[in-house]
C-alpha cells in the first residue's frame, strides 16, 4: 500500500516534471536567457565591488595586516585610533582645502573658458582641444612634467617669476607652497574637461531666450546672469558634485609630486589609505579609513543634492 | 568697439593657450637638451644641439617597451571585455522584462557611486585568494565589468526602435544576433565614445597597478615612470632631460589617439558627461 503511494507520487511528480520540460521547454530556456545575459556583468560587479565594499567593513574591526592568515576581531579600536590620531585629521583638512580650492577655481575657470570658447571664432576647436588636452595625459606624466617645472632653481616657473620681478618661491619643498601647486596642477588638468561640459550644457539653452533679451535691450552681461547662468544651473550642480568627488579621490599626484609631504601637508585620504594599507600593512586600519572615506563622500554628495534646491532652477 | 572686444577675447584666448601648451612644449624641449644645458640659467628654449639620444637613453632605463606591451594589452583586453560584458546586460536591462530587472539595475547604478580606491585592501586580498597575484590577469580581472559602460550602452540602447527589433524577430534572429545587427550598428557612436574613455581611464590608472603587481615584468608604463622618477635621484641628481623623454613617450600615443579622436571625444564626453 505504502509502495503504491509512492510510486504514485513518483508518477505525478516525473508527469509534472516532464510537463513543464516538454511542451514548455522553449519557453523555461526563454525566461532564462535575460538572466543568461546579465550573468557575467552582474558577477564582476558583485565579486569585485559589492563584495568588496561589504569585505572592507568587516575587515574595519580586524587588525589584518595585508598578507597573514591570522586576524583578531579589535571592535572599534581602529576607529578609535583614528579619530583620536592628530595627523588623520589633518589629512582630513588637507582633502578638504584641496577639494574646496581646486574644485572652486577650476570651476570658476571653466565658467569663463565655456563662454569664450562657445563663441564663433576662426580657430575654436583647436582652442577648444588644446585646454582638453591636459585632461587626457596621465597624471604620472603630468606630476613629472610639473615637478620640473616648479623645480625651485632650474624651473621655468621661477624663471617667468624672476622675469617679472616676483620671488623664487620654493614650490615644492614648503608646506604652503606645495599645497598651492598641486592645486595649480589639478586646475591645469581638469579645467578643460569641466569646459567642455559646461559648453554641452550651455548649447541646450535655446538660442530664441537670447534673441527675444537683445530685442528687449538687455547687456551680454545680463544676458549671461539672467539666462545662461540660471539655465546653466542644472549642469554646474552636476560639474561641482562630480568635481568634488574627483578631487577628495586624488591618488596619482599626491604620490608622484610630493608623497605626502613636506610635513605631511599635501598628504590627503587616499594617499594616508595607501601608505597604512600597502606601505605599513596596517589593513585593518585603512579599511576603516575607507569607511570614513565611503560615508565622506556619500555625504557629501548628499549635501550637495539638498542644498542644491535652493539655487538650481530645472527649466 | 565689437573688433576691439574680438581682439581681446582672442588675445586673452592665446594666453590661455600658451598656458595649456607650455608644460608639453617644455617637456619636449627639456627631452631634447644635453644634461648640461638641462641646468642652465636662463633656461634655453631651444636646445643647442638636438639630443635625439635621451630617447635611446630613457628605452634602456628601463623596458619602456614592455611597459608599453604591457598597458596596451592590458587596456585593450579590459575595454574589449567590458564591452561584451556590458553590451549583454544592457541588451536585457533595455529591451527584456524579467524578474528582478529593477533591483538588479538599481545594484549597477549603486556600483557606480562607490569610490574604486575603497574597494582595493579586499580586491587585493580577493586577487591573492584567485592565485592571481603578480600576474598578468591581476590588472585586469577586477574591471571586466564596468556599471558606467552598463548605464551608457543601456541609454543607447534604449533609443533604438522598437520595430526595428520586432522586424528581425520576424525573420528569425534571436537576441545575440538581434544584438549583433541591430543594437550595435545604431549605436556605433557611444560604443566608440565608451571605447575611447575606457582607454584613456585604464591607460593611465596607477593606483591598482602600483598595487597589485610587483613584478619588473608586469608594470605598467605610469607605474614604470614614477618608478623611474624615484630612482634616477642619485648623487648627480635626476636626469630630467632622460625623464622627460620618457615623459613624451608615454604622452604621445595619447596625443596622437587624441588628435584622431578629439571630435568624437569631446563630444562624446560633452553628451555622456560622466566620470
Amino acid at each position: 500500500m505504502e509502495d503504491q503511494v509512492a510510486v504514485n507520487r513518483n508518477v505525478i511528480v516525473s508527469a509534472k516534471f516532464t510537463q513543464r520540460l516538454q511542451p514548455g521547454k522553449r519557453i523555461y530556456i526563454k525566461s532564462l536567457t535575460p538572466y543568461l545575459l546579465v550573468f557575467p556583468a552582474m558577477a564582476f560587479l558583485i565579486v569585485f565591488v559589492m563584495l568588496p565594499l561589504l569585505m572592507t567593513a568587516a575587515l574595519s574591526f580586524t587588525d589584518w595586516n595585508l598578507i597573514s592568515v591570522d586576524y583578531n576581531w579589535v571592535a572599534l579600536d581602529n576607529y578609535r585610533q583614528m579619530l583620536t590620531d592628530s595627523k588623520f585629521w589633518k589629512v582630513v583638512g588637507n582633502t578638504l582645502v584641496f577639494g574646496v580650492f581646486s574644485v572652486g577655481f577650476t570651476i570658476a575657470a571653466a565658467m569663463v573658458l565655456a563662454v569664450l570658447l562657445n563663441k564663433k571664432i576662426k580657430g575654436m576647436p583647436y582652442f577648444r582641444s588644446l585646454v582638453f588636452m591636459p585632461y587626457i595625459t596621465p597624471m604620472v606624466a603630468v606630476s613629472t612634467i610639473w615637478i620640473w617645472m616648479f623645480d625651485q632653481n632650474f624651473g621655468l616657473i621661477n624663471w617667468f617669476s624672476e622675469l617679472f620681478g616676483g620671488p623664487q618661491i620654493p614650490w615644492l619643498t614648503k608646506p604652503g607652497w606645495a599645497m598651492i601647486s598641486v592645486i595649480i596642477v589639478k586646475i591645469w588638468k581638469v579645467v578643460g574637461y569641466y569646459t567642455v561640459l559646461l559648453i554641452a550644457g550651455m548649447q541646450n539653452i535655446p538660442e530664441d531666450l537670447y534673441e527675444a533679451a537683445r530685442i528687449d535691450g538687455s547687456t551680454e552681461r545680463s544676458l549671461f546672469f539672467r539666462i545662461t547662468l540660471p539655465l546653466l544651473s542644472p549642469y554646474v550642480l552636476f560639474v561641482v558634485i562630480v568635481a568634488v568627488l574627483a578631487s577628495f579621490q586624488d591618488f596619482d599626484m599626491v604620490y608622484t609630486m610630493t608623497g605626502g609631504g613636506p610635513a605631511d601637508s599635501t598628504n590627503m585620504i587616499i594617499y594616508y589609505l595607501y601608505q597604512f594599507g600597502f606601505e605599513f600593512f596596517e589593513a585593518g586600519y585603512a579599511s576603516s579609513v575607507s569607511v570614513f572615506l565611503f560615508l565622506f563622500l556619500f555625504l557629501i554628495t548628499w549635501l550637495q543634492m539638498a542644498v542644491s534646491k535652493k539655487w538650481v532652477h530645472y527649466g | 568697439m565689437r573688433r576691439l572686444q574680438h581682439s581681446v577675447i582672442v588675445g586673452f584666448l592665446l594666453l590661455i593657450a600658451l598656458i595649456m601648451a607650455l608644460p608639453f612644449f617644455w617637456m619636449l624641449v627639456t627631452s631634447l637638451k644635453s644634461f648640461d644645458e638641462v641646468f642652465v640659467n636662463p633656461p634655453q628654449f631651444i636646445p643647442a644641439s638636438f639630443q635625439w639620444q635621451n630617447y635611446a637613453a630613457a628605452l634602456h632605463a628601463a623596458p619602456f617597451g614592455r611597459y608599453f606591451f604591457n598597458s596596451v594589452s592590458m587596456t585593450v583586453l579590459l575595454t574589449v571585455f567590458q564591452l561584451v560584458t556590458s553590451i549583454l546586460a544592457a541588451y536585457a536591462f533595455a529591451r527584456m522584462r524579467f524578474k528582478g530587472r529593477q533591483t538588479m539595475f538599481l545594484m549597477v547604478l549603486a556600483t557606480m557611486m562607490v569610490p574604486i580606491q575603497v574597494t582595493f585592501i579586499p580586491n587585493f586580498l580577493i586577487i591573492n585568494k584567485l592565485g592571481l597575484f603578480n600576474t598578468y590577469w591581476a590588472l585586469i580581472v577586477p574591471f571586466c565589468a564596468s556599471a558606467f559602460a552598463i548605464f551608457m550602452m543601456r541609454q543607447a540602447f534604449l533609443q533604438v526602435p522598437k520595430e526595428l527589433e520586432e522586424a528581425a524577430t520576424l525573420e528569425g534572429c534571436n537576441h545575440l544576433q538581434i544584438i549583433r545587427h541591430v543594437m550595435i550598428p545604431l549605436s556605433t557612436s557611444p560604443i566608440l565614445t565608451f571605447v575611447l574613455l575606457s582607454f584613456i581611464w585604464h591607460y593611465n590608472d596607477f593606483f591598482w597597478p602600483l598595487i597589485a603587481t610587483n613584478d619588473e615584468h608586469l608594470r605598467t608604463i605610469q607605474v614604470g615612470l614614477s618608478g623611474m622618477l624615484s630612482e634616477e635621484g642619485g648623487s648627480q641628481g635626476t636626469k630630467w632631460n632622460v625623464v622627460m623623454a620618457a615623459s613624451s613617450l608615454i604622452v604621445s600615443p595619447l596625443i596622437v589617439l587624441f588628435i584622431f579622436v578629439q571630435k568624437n571625444i569631446v563630444q562624446g564626453i560633452a553628451t555622456t558627461g560622466l566620470k
